[in-house]
């Protein structure tokens, strides 16, 4: 389209909308920073309903994006979060770990630590502990960490896996369950993902084995050929031509598209 | 005989990546047979793969673009200025689906063959919504090549969005400019991986059922990383060599509208007469009507990342380590580029870098903050030279594009104003699919 032409649709759209007003009734409704107040009153008030009280940590979060003006709130809310990881509502207790781990409070921390090693009241999923340890990649969590992979269930010890990946000391534990042929696949991959980061010389080594071994999950071996294409570091070790010629009949062998595709890009980043 | 069509800038491989701003070009005649004609007349115009990208031509950069020119070219070989661009709404999807072609005319009417035909891109930054699996699959594995660098440049890119310069780069008027010139620093990272690649954006006031997708941007889950596809390249993601995955809450869905200004009440933050820079991108201006809500920062910007409803994006001093915030933050700067050029196309006030309405000019701002200063980090400029700016100053100057010399190393803000070089400004070397040049 013209683009003068384009312009006029434009401004014409524009005078139709109402100036603005918020067209959105529910956002007549949305609560704003006059309302932060009132909003930690309900999210710790134990009688009020849980949804009501979940309500109001969504609602303050979403305000406290505006870090100048929360501000004056801040102190009071992490005080109230604090007192609320020991709630006797668990959703309530789950919303102010989130949140404390989003600013990576020690305590919380320790917390979430103990929760793993069942030293004390278990006060969060053991899934959620890993994730939010996980995210906050703090060296104090590793040890836990550690334990949830080898004595969680298949989705904590995915989710720890993928926590050790800034824990060069945790490499051979990646090797040897990325390589570990009983173990479950997925958990296999996210421990092959985190060892691209943990140590680029063990996972180029460890690549270059499953790649070409059709006994392998295809799977696994196109999660971590696409990871190794991505890897500046670990791309640099496996660029010989032989192992490049073998994964040329990989792909011609194969019936997994996934894997097909993921040698493709290696060739392509290989260049 | 043949027709030599040049670009002022390509890259080291020759390709020329265009946008709907128009590059300057030198045309001119090669192997001139013999005896010589007595003169030669060309047709510039645009061929097109199927489904690919169109171009329009001028003999001057601000004048309107054509489908085809026609230009009486010197005989000995001088060259003749035209300018070609992406017919806007017309952009590649991949380098060579369309070609600028040279063609000998007499009496209106095409003669002999094809005197020239170079392949071109007309790259620019689209909805994401929009995007065929191909783009698609070559932005993320750029992006994941990029975040792949572990501790090198994507570590500069997280660490210029951090809490301590929150100050320098939010709630103040140089928030646009500066996550402009950030995203254009990203973007020329990636073009580095791969040229055809162009930052998408996340129009986020719309749903969008092929971005949050396990395939694309991954799907926010509570308690639990981004789910992604087994053959997505961001399933790798790492922040700096840390732990592999990203947090991010469940607010968006495939199908969520969140609850923000839309596009036509964004555009009308500052609207009229009266429409000026500083009531746009306030975070807290009462602007002159009283009562109505703050500028684009505070909405839609603010609220585009909280309601993610947790994980890094819906903290300001996280966001940067979830690849979705460089889509959420393509779309607020459309949003401003859109602004910029819907009353007057890109030659009106709010693009002139000068104009008292493009940026704030009746009050001292912070160092780095005011029209005329560089900006913090790409100037090196930290805390011990001036003491209102953060402790470091990560990453160096800005990345070059074989495209375009602007901004250089050091851009000031109002370098990122006219983005396209209509108004004066140095051309940044992108555009977007909904904000033409008009010149």
């Amino acid at each position: 389209m013209d683009p003068k032409t384009y312009r006029e649709e434009m401004l014409a759209k524009m005078r139709g909308v109402e100036s603005l007003g918020p067209t959105d009734p529910a956002s007549e409704k949305r609560a704003g920073l006059d309302d932060v107040d009132a909003l930690i009153e309900r999210a710790k008030d134990p009688k009020a309903p849980v949804q009501d009280r979940l309500q109001a940590i969504e609602e303050i979060n979403r305000i406290a994006f505006d870090l100048k003006e929360f501000q004056k709130h801040n102190a009071d809310y992490l005080k109230v979060l604090k007192e609320l990881r020991s709630d006797k509502s668990s959703k309530v207790r789950w919303a102010a770990f989130e949140r404390l781990s989003l600013s990576m409070d020690h305590e919380t921390r320790n917390m979430l630590q103990r929760s793993l090693r069942r030293e004390g009241e278990a006060l969060v999923p053991d899934k959620m502990a890993v994730t939010l340890l996980g995210m906050d990649d703090h060296a104090s969590s590793r040890d836990a960490l550690r334990e949830a992979v080898e004595s969680g269930d298949k989705t904590v010890r995915q989710v720890a896996l993928l926590g050790l990946a800034s824990d060069s000391r945790s490499a051979d534990l990646l090797e040897r369950i990325a390589t570990d042929q009983n173990e479950d696949a997925e958990v296999r991959e996210a421990a092959t993902l985190s060892l691209r980061v943990a140590s680029p010389e063990q996972f180029a080594d460890m690549v270059q084995k499953i790649a070409v071994d059709p006994a392998e999950d295809n799977r696994l071996r196109a999660t971590a050929l696409s990871s190794l294409a991505h890897s500046t570091d670990a791309l640099e070790r496996v660029k010989s031509k032989s192992f490049l010629s073998r994964l040329d009949e990989v792909s011609k062998e194969t019936h997994s598209q996934a894997l097909k595709s993921s040698i493709k890009r290696l060739k392509a980043r290989s260049k | 005989m043949r027709v030599e069509i040049r670009f002022s800038n390509t890259a080291e491989d020759g390709r020329t990546f265009l946008t709907w701003r128009p590059a300057e070009a030198s045309i001119r005649l090669l192997d001139l047979p013999v005896p010589a004609p007595t003169s030669v007349r060309i047709e510039l115009r645009s061929r097109s793969a199927p489904e690919g990208g169109a171009l329009v031509f001028s003999k001057a950069l601000n004048a309107a673009g054509q489908d085809s020119i026609d230009l009486d070219m010197p005989l000995d070989g001088s060259p003749v200025t035209a300018w070609i661009a992406g017919k806007f709404q017309s952009a590649s999807r991949d380098f060579g689906d369309v070609f600028a072609e040279a063609q000998e005319i007499e009496n209106g009417q095409p003669i002999g063959s094809t005197l020239a035909s170079l392949p071109l891109m007309v790259r620019v930054r689209k909805n994401a919504e929009s995007l065929i699996a191909r783009e698609r699959n070559r932005f993320l594995s750029a992006m994941a090549v990029l975040n792949g660098q572990g501790r090198g440049r994507w570590a500069d890119l997280r660490d210029m969005h951090l809490g301590d310069a929150y100050r320098q780069i939010h709630v103040n008027y140089s928030f646009l400019p500066w996550h402009r010139a950030y995203l254009l620093d990203l973007e020329r990272e990636l073009q580095a991986i791969d040229p055809e690649v162009a930052l998408p954006y996340w129009k986020f006031d719309e749903r969008a059922p092929k971005l949050i997708q396990p395939s694309f941007i991954g799907v926010g889950r509570r308690s639990m990383p981004v789910r992604f596809s087994n053959t997505n390249p961001l399933r790798s993601w790492s922040v700096d060599g840390g732990s592999v995955g990203v947090s991010r809450g469940n607010g968006v869905g495939p199908t969520t509208v969140i609850p923000v200004r839309d596009e036509m009440q964004s555009l009308q933050i500052s609207e009229g007469p009266d429409a000026n820079f500083q009531e746009f991108c306030d975070w807290n201006y009462t602007g002159v009507r009283g009562d109505e809500p703050t500028g684009l920062e505070s909405d839609p910007h603010n609220g585009a990342h909280a309601w993610n409803l947790g994980g890094w994006i819906s903290d300001p001093t996280t966001s940067q380590r979830d690849p979705l915030f460089y889509l959420l933050h393509a779309n607020v700067d459309r949003l401003w580029a859109k602004w910029q050029w819907l009353p007057n196309g890109t030659v009106g006030d709010r693009s002139n870098p000068d104009s008292p309405v493009s940026y704030v000019s009746d009050q001292a701002l912070l160092n780095g903050q005011n029209r005329d200063d560089t900006m913090w980090p790409w100037d090196g400029l930290a805390r011990d030279q001036v003491p209102t700016r953060p402790p470091n100053a990560p990453g160096g100057g800005m990345l070059g594009s074989p495209m375009t010399t602007a901004p250089g190393p050091s851009p000031r803000v109002k370098d990122m104003i006219d983005y396209l070089g209509a108004n004066g400004g140095g051309y940044l070397g992108f555009a977007y699919d909904d904000v033409p040049f008009e010149g």
